[in-house]
């Protein structure tokens, strides 16, 4: 799964992405880029689960450009959807619970993840995993972010 | 928020830190630091406004950093 959406060129007289913003600065593009394929391409951090907490982020922002699954190709079904946006992870295995959990609060609460949260990652996914997937959650937030600042939220 | 380091280094005999937390996954360590000198150092924005601009950001992220 990709972090940011590809974008080669600064203006086709399209809908502007994030990506194609970037082109703005290539050479920081290609590196923001390649930065986020180390997060997103690995065998750490299974693609569903950094797309579950992708729209979960999305939905702590009120982001609506990764709101939902489309694109993502991650295996998260219409259920999985409704369960999100209900905040219900009862459904999802312990990796996803544990990531969402600290999805949750990375924006606007991150003073409230605590020592229990960040062990039960360690727990799961080992520091390697726990620490790929704390930095994939703070850099989806700064996507966010960016599409929020730049107006290409919907 | 805990006050002591929920993840140790990754570097024997150094202390836990942004650097030695992240070795743990080398890769991103790497292009993470590459990205980063490419935005502190290049770029039409001055260093100084870059550095007001961060620590603000610290003191309402509440960040010792």
């Amino acid at each position: 799964m990709l972090l940011i959406e590809p974008g080669d060129e600064v203006d086709k007289g399209e809908l502007p992405v994030l990506g194609s913003i970037f082109q703005h600065r290539p050479e920081l593009a290609e590196k923001y880029r390649t930065f986020l394929d180390s997060l997103s391409q690995n065998d750490l951090l299974p693609p569903r689960l950094l797309a579950l907490c992708r729209m979960r982020i999305a939905q702590v922002h009120g982001c609506a450009a990764n709101v939902d699954s489309a694109g993502l190709d991650a295996g998260i079904s219409a259920e999985d959807e409704v369960a999100l946006l209900a905040g219900d992870s009862s459904g999802f295995d312990a990796s996803e619970q544990a990531a969402l959990d600290v999805a949750e609060l990375i924006s606007f609460a991150h003073h409230q993840i605590s020592d229990a949260q960040v062990a039960r990652l360690n727990e799961l996914l080992g520091h390697e995993g726990c620490v790929t997937l704390l930095t994939a959650l703070s850099f989806i937030d700064v996507n966010c972010r960016l599409e929020l600042v730049y107006g290409l939220e919907s | 928020m805990s006050t002591v380091p929920r993840i140790p280094s990754a570097i024997p005999g150094e202390e836990a830190d942004f650097r030695t937390v992240l070795a743990h996954a080398p890769d991103v360590l790497a292009r993470f630091f590459d990205l980063y000198a490419c935005f502190w150092q290049q770029g039409l924005v001055s260093a100084e406004l870059k550095e007001m601009t961060r620590l603000r950001n610290a003191r309402i992220t509440d960040c010792g950093y």
